[in-house]
Formats: C-alpha cells, structure tokens, sequence
C-alpha cells in the first residue's frame, strides 16, 4: 500500500501545478479577450 | 515561432514527466532504512533544484533590466519569480512531508530548512514588491534591487549542508567522499530533476507570454487613450 506522506505529497504538488498551469490559461484567455476589443477599437479610430 | 513550439514543449515536459514517474514508482530500488517514504526524495530535491534556478533567472535578469532597462529581461524576471514561487512552496511543503516519518518532527530550524524558508520569503517579498508599487517602472527597479540582494541566500542555501552539521541530510550528488546513491536511485534522480526543469521551463515560456500580451494590452490602451490599468 502506498505510504500516506508520499500519497499527499505526489497528489497536493499535482493538484498545485494543474491549478496554477490553469491559473495561467485562464489570465492569457482574459487578456487575448481585452487585446482583440483593443485592436478593433482601434480599427474603428483609424477608419473614423 | 514560439506559438508553433508551444504544443512540442507541452508533448515533451508530459512524456518526461511521466517517464519519470515510472522511474520512481517502477525503477529506482526501495531504500533500506527509510522504505517507500524516502520516494518523496525524487520529487523534493528536483523541486529545490528548480527554485535555485529560478532565483538565479530572477538575478541575471534584474542585473540585465538594472544594466539595459531591457523589458524583455524585467518580464522574464517577473515571470522565473512567480514560477519559483510555485516551485519553492512545493519544495516546504513535500520536506515536512519525508521530515514527519524519518525525523519524528515536521520542521526544524537548522541551516538548510532556515535558508531554503528565507529563499521562499524572497520570493513572496519579490512578488510582493511587483504588485503593490503601483508605478510598473518603479516596481521593476525595486523588484530588480530585492532579486539581486536576495541572490545571496541561494548559495548560502545549497551549501548550508556542507559547512554546517545539520539536521538536514548530507550531500548525496556532489558530496565528496561517502556520499552518493544506488546507480539506479541516481539515474531516477537524475531523470527527475530534467522533468522538473522541463516542467519549469514549460510554464516560465506560458507566464512570459502573459507578460507579452500584458505590455501589448498597455500599450494598446496608451494608444488609444485609455486609462493604463496594470493588473
């Protein structure tokens, strides 16, 4: 049976790195969404 | 170029990862004393690797940004900062986890534990620094002058357990006579800390993209008008 520290170790570093990797994607998403609304406002201004 | 590496990157951190959880779990021989516990080793110094070499970014960074005013080595900074971070919290927390059962005790203050805990209170000052000065050009300043001071504790840290008798283990790679491991622990071991590094870099080339399309975003607003706003 697998020793309860190295269970919690291996599972709570996953858990970490998932959370923050998803962290990251999440925060990239938000920003490719504010630099697509950005680029065509600025498309509008420089049409106008 | 970076986007199209992207996915190669990804496909070669999860096949070394996984390689070397089957090194641990699979191929390294169980330790005589310790038993099944001691494969916290594998995952725990591979960690503290890591946090060294994300100090290290954080240092040659901060002195290229301080020397250059180059925005690239101050994102690249920012983002080995935060990683390391990551890295070095797991580092404390999975110690006190091999500490418990061999040791009997989940912490103690002697030289290692106390460096490696100040090289984590560095990371979370440097992180600190970055997000409450409110000026991002000050901040980066600031943030480069604690990456470089802090840079001291990283040495002090790795040979803590050679000039002082510690509670901490000795040295087993680099340790000079009658240290070293099993030739199948130390090809586990090795393989661990190329995952880990491949991990690391992985997610440092992510947070730097997001410090990329950061300083687009702000520039974008400058451009147009807007109100600078700095998450």
């Amino acid at each position: 049976m697998l020793n309860k520290y190295l269970f919690v170790a291996f599972s709570a570093l996953w858990v970490l790195f998932f959370v923050y990797a998803w962290s990251l994607s999440r925060r990239q998403a938000r920003l490719q969404k504010e630099l697509e609304e950005l680029k065509s406002k600025q498309g509008v201004r420089s049409q106008n | 170029m970076a986007k199209s590496l992207h996915p190669v990157h990804f496909f070669v951190t999860l096949a070394w990862t996984l390689l070397a959880f089957w090194m641990i779990f699979l191929y390294a021989p169980q330790e005589l004393t310790m038993g099944e516990v001691q494969r916290i080793f594998y995952i725990h110094a591979p960690l503290a690797w890591v946090a060294g070499t994300a100090y290290t970014i954080v240092f040659i960074c901060s002195v290229i940004y301080l020397w250059k005013r180059s925005p690239l080595a101050d994102d690249l900074a920012h983002a080995s900062g935060e990683v390391g971070f990551i890295f070095c919290s797991s580092l404390l927390f999975t110690g006190p986890l091999w500490a418990k059962p061999v040791w009997g005790i989940w912490w103690t203050w002697d030289p290692r534990l106390t460096a490696t805990f100040v090289l984590w209170l560095l990371f979370v000052s440097y992180l600190m620094l970055r997000s409450y000065v409110s000026s991002p050009g000050r901040a980066a300043t600031l943030a480069a002058v604690v990456g470089i001071i802090g840079f001291v504790d990283v040495p002090i840290d790795y040979m803590a357990i050679r000039w002082w008798r510690t509670q901490h283990p000795q040295p087993v790679i680099a340790g000079g006579e009658g240290s070293g491991l099993d030739p199948r622990m130390f090809l586990a071991f090795m393989v661990c800390v190329g995952a880990f590094h491949c991990l690391f870099s992985y997610l440092l080339a992510q947070r730097l993209r997001l410090a990329r399309a950061r300083r687009e975003v702000s520039a974008l607003r400058r451009t147009l008008g807007l109100r600078y706003t700095e998450e």
